[in-house]
């Protein structure tokens, strides 16, 4: 992080620091997205805060203090929307990982055509969220979907298989989606923690005859430590915020087998009106949340020292 | 590189090209199928079990997306929307990246650590308030509106990935131009603006694509048919009881493909900003 600061005037106190004529030149460049983030986050974020302690009453707001919360506490779908919501996030966070990381070492070998390849690799991340959802759903379909069709070609089944209205399957036929929706940008953070590491310790590795999975396991997993700790909180974070993928192509059903926190949120504001409620509990996501950003920002921190 | 590769014997090669091939296609392949699916016959698409490569090739679908429905005004929208929100993004974090990666002032680290955090605040904690705000100042249903809540979205990295950019400079660039005497905009905009060019196409490209693939304030916020974007405008294909599939995987490569090429072309500038934007402390 080289910039212009000189380190010496984080000890001057205040006065000192509105006196240089820096000082005030930067707050000019940076105060326009101060406001914007104001108006659009902080308001918000606060507003949501003061609904969740009111109930709708035709036009007017009424104060209940904490209902709304002890209503979402109390309430018969908490349970299952919070364990499908691990099961989704867990299992799509560390499944991307895995993906990720084997394709970042498949393209960080030498092969022709790697720029081009990379790019098709990558085409999930830009294809809208909706449109990755509609073509899974299709594919999906019990059918008419190509998946059933692979699937009994190859023999793995002998009859079609109703992936998303099947309580027991469709959460992990979305995270299936989710991981081929969101893995390239792991790959591509794996990537360039993989260009960066140091040759020679490869090099050293193999005169000392380790085969490759010693090199994974004590070269190539440690040097990138610090890459994988700030993706996979980022993956998380994203993963859990994720939730057009559970909309789209099941709304949560069947039997609420697939609803994750977002979509409960969302569907209880838009669908049940329901907003001093929906605003309890996406306030609750919001602390949920919390506990990671501050791992994400210590994560940072961290590896702006090592570097 | 060279000692490893000498010691890949040639099965291991042909099993990491087979490797690449397979993935490959794996991934590739549901746009693939929304291609395929676009161009078969109606009743071709109907059949258990489903033929993998079309007999014959139509374009019915396209010619009922643009005849029967609004689908070329779902397209005007999102290409506005997406370029309005792609201008004013820049706007913002092109001054921002250059007061926070070149300036120290009170609240600066705060500051910034906060506006990244704020990528990470879930959508559904903000959506209701700014319904209400949009609707209390008349701004549901307007470009204006929609753009004005995408910022939320892409202004945090926007202004990370610009940040990164700026921080490049070297100080003696910056501190020659002053010692000449220009005034502190002059060296912004003459001295710093054009050395992180390459930025700046990042950074266009990701709040473009973030723009056009929205799909929950574009549903929200935009609920006159004439003002749909793309994203929600294929929900009109999904009825209640039947979908129109082949109408639908239409539409639906129309939303993919001017990313998906936009990307391609520029992927470059694109891989370097996401990594600086993200990584850097």
């Amino acid at each position: 992080m080289a910039t212009s600061t000189n380190q010496d005037s984080k000890s001057d106190t205040l006065v000192d620091r509105l006196l240089d004529g820096d000082i005030s030149v930067g707050v000019w460049f940076v105060l326009p997205t101060l406001l914007i983030m104001g108006v659009i986050l902080i308001y918000p974020l606060v507003r949501t805060v003061w609904l969740s302690f009111h109930v709708a009453q035709g036009s007017q707001y009424v104060w209940v203090g904490l209902q709304n919360y002890i209503d979402v506490l109390e309430s018969d779908w908490l349970g299952g929307v919070i364990f499908n919501t691990v099961l989704w996030t867990g299992l799509t966070v560390g499944l991307q990982f895995a993906v990720g990381i084997a394709a970042a070492m498949l393209l960080n070998t030498k092969f022709r055509g790697r720029a081009f390849v990379r790019g098709l690799w990558l085409v999930p991340w830009v294809t809208p969220g909706i449109v990755a959802a509609l073509v899974w759903k299709w594919m999906y379909h019990p059918q008419f979907g190509v998946l059933n069709r692979f699937l009994t070609d190859i023999g793995l089944t002998d009859s079609y298989i109703a992936w998303l209205s099947n309580p027991d399957l469709a959460i992990f036929a979305i995270i299936l989606a989710g991981v081929w929706k969101g893995f390239p940008f792991s790959m591509i953070m794996y990537l360039a923690g993989l260009q960066s590491i140091n040759q020679d310790l490869y090099r050293a590795a193999h005169i000392d005859g380790a085969p490759w999975y010693a090199r994974f396991w004590h070269v190539t997993l440690p040097q990138l430590r610090p890459v994988l700790k700030v993706t996979i909180l980022l993956t998380t974070i994203w993963t859990f915020n994720y939730f057009v993928l559970v909309f789209a192509m099941t709304g949560g059903g069947p039997a609420g087998s697939t609803d994750i926190l977002p979509n409960k949120v969302y569907t209880l504001a838009f669908n049940e009106f329901q907003f001093g409620l929906s605003s309890a509990l996406a306030i609750i996501m919001f602390l949920i949340l919390m506990v990671f950003m501050v791992f994400y920002v210590r994560a940072l921190k961290q590896q702006g020292e090592e570097l | 590189m060279s000692a490893i590769e000498a010691s890949e014997s040639a099965l291991m090669r042909r099993a990491r090209y087979v490797l690449i091939a397979v993935m490959t296609v794996v991934i590739t392949f549901p746009i693939l199928w929304i291609f395929l699916s676009s161009i078969k016959q109606p009743d071709a698409l109907f059949t258990s079990p489903p033929q993998v490569f079309p007999r014959e090739v139509t374009l019915e679908h396209y010619r009922s997306i643009i005849t029967d429905s609004l689908l070329l005004r779902y397209l005007f929208n999102s290409i506005v929307v997406a370029s309005l929100t792609t201008l004013v993004s820049l706007l913002l974090a092109v001054f921002a990246g250059y007061g926070w990666g070149k300036f120290d002032f009170y609240g600066a680290r705060t500051t910034s650590v906060f506006v990244l955090v704020s990528q990470m605040f879930p959508v559904v904690v903000l959506i209701i308030p700014l319904f209400e705000l949009l609707s209390r100042f008349s701004m549901l249903n307007s470009y204006q509106g929609l753009v004005f809540a995408y910022l939320v979205y892409t202004v945090p990295l926007s202004t990370w990935m610009l940040k990164g950019f700026f921080e490049g400079i070297p100080e003696n660039v910056l501190r020659a131009a002053r010692i000449d005497g220009l005034s502190e905009l002059r060296v912004f905009t003459e001295i710093a603006l054009p050395l992180v060019v390459p930025g700046i196409a990042a950074t266009a490209i990701y709040a473009f694509i973030m723009a056009w693939q929205e799909f929950f304030f574009a549903l929200t916020f935009m609920q006159e048919d004439s003002l749909k974007t793309l994203p929600v405008g294929l929900l009109g294909f999904v009825g209640q009881y039947d979908v129109s599939w082949g109408a639908l995987m239409a539409a639906s490569f129309v939303t993919v493909l001017p990313v998906t090429a936009l990307f391609l072309f520029l992927q470059r500038y694109f891989i370097q900003g996401i990594a600086s934007g993200a990584v850097k402390g």
